[in-house]
Order: structure tokens, then sequence, then C-alpha cells
């Protein structure tokens, strides 16, 4: 099984892409890859609470692991208490750390 | 041990969130020690475009100098001190795709970054642990 580690940039409501994008990583990881979605710049408005995106909801599910990162969110004023369950505030190091992992994740960016 | 990660990127100054995010990455990667290469193509080639000048700004009434408006090419600058490959510091090697900076006059850059081609970007992609392609819109 492979490893990935994807990089959402969009807001899901500004283009229709960021569903297929979304619908990718629950596939993936319902064929039993190791996937993560790494919410980047206006891809973090995916992660707040009340967006109530289905599609991050149907990736968590699928066992997608989310993490947001922390300065986009302080960006937007997206708070720790604002973000839907199973997201978890990551910070630049760490989403460096994943790239260079020893068992490199095949990495996009939406 | 460090590893050498390549990010690919596009966009021109000032026009999308995504240039500072690959900036923040980069930097992040050689704080932590990793070799980086960068193979900047389309509008990115002016991201260190040495004819960028900050300015003031009427509306803040500010002066060139306390608006302190960024340029994209001190921040290239900024990460070429941090990744020169001296004293046991990283190595950034950032290269412009030429055709591109052709198409565009945009020819004249700081110190640091190298002409090239994606010749240069299939290097980079055989020789890193990993590799970022950060698209535009």
């Amino acid at each position: 099984m492979a490893k990935f580690l994807l990089f959402e940039s969009v807001d899901p409501l500004e283009s229709r892409s960021a569903d297929d994008y979304w619908e990718m990583a629950a596939d993936l990881a319902g064929k039993g890859h190791s996937v993560t979605v790494a919410l980047v710049d206006n891809g973090v408005f995916a992660a707040r609470k009340g967006a109530q995106w289905k599609a991050l909801e149907t990736a968590r599910g699928k066992g997608v692991e989310l993490v947001a990162d922390e300065f986009s969110l302080a960006e937007r004023a997206i708070t720790t208490a604002k973000l839907a369950a199973g997201v978890r505030v990551i910070d630049v190091q760490q989403l460096v750390a994943k790239l260079a992992d020893e068992d490199a994740p095949r990495t996009l960016w939406h | 041990m460090g590893k050498t990660l390549t990010f690919a990127i596009m966009e021109p100054p000032y026009e999308a969130a995504r240039s500072t995010t690959a900036f923040r990455l980069i930097d992040a990667a050689l704080s932590a020690g990793h070799d980086v290469n960068v193979f900047a193509y389309e509008g990115a080639v002016s991201l260190t475009n040495s004819k960028q000048t900050p300015h003031a700004n009427a509306i803040h009434g500010t002066t060139v100098d306390t608006e302190q408006h960024p340029t994209t090419k001190d921040w290239v600058s900024a990460l070429f001190k941090k990744g020169d490959g001296q004293d046991g510091r990283p190595k950034l090697d950032w290269v412009l795709c030429g055709l591109c900076m052709d198409e565009r006059g945009a020819t004249e850059n700081v110190p640091g970054p190298r002409r090239g081609s994606p010749a240069d970007f299939v290097k980079f992609i055989a020789a890193s642990h990993n590799l970022v392609a950060i698209g535009t819109r």
C-alpha cells in the first residue's frame, strides 16, 4: 500500500474541483492506502465546524488523516474551537517532517 | 541526516497565498537541515526580479521605510543566506526556467538563482527524496 500527502489549498466553496480532490482522498484511503490531507491557505475553510463539509466527514470516516496549517488558520481567524472533529492543527515544520519521512509519501497539491 | 526536497513553483509575485506557503515550506525545510531544490517556472521566474522596489503607502500614511513592504526578491535572498551550503548549512539550488524568463523579459535577478530548463527539473526529481509541485489556478 502507498502513502499519500495531499495538500489542499482551495476553499471547497471556491471551486468544484475540490469535490473531486476530496473524493480521490477518500477513495485512496478506502482502498487501504495511507492518506493525509494537509489543509493550507483557503483549504482550511473546509475544516470549520460550521462548514459541514460532507466530503471532509466522508474522508475522515475512511481513515484519512486531516491536518490544518496553524498559520493559515490564524490568518483566517479560525481557532481550534471552531474546527471540525478529527482535524489536527499542524505547524510548517511538521509538514516538512512528513515530506522528509523515510517512507516518503507521494504528494499532490490542489 | 538531511534529505533533499524539491519544490516546483509557478505563481508570479504577490498573486496567490500559495507563494507565501511555498516560501514557508522552503524556509522550514532549510531550517531542518534539508537541501532544497526549487524549480521556478512560468510567473515564478519573477519572484527573484532584482528590479522589485518597495513603496510607501499614502493610505496608511507611511514612508517606504516605515511601510516595510516586503519584496519576494528579498525573501529569496534571505533563503539563500540560510541555504548557502557553507559551514554545515544546507544548500539551496534555485533554477529559473530560461524559456519562461525570456518570454517574460524577466532576466535580471538577485544573486543566487541560476538559469536552467525543464531538464534541470528532471535532474532534481531524480536526486530528491521528495517533491512538491505547486500549481496555479
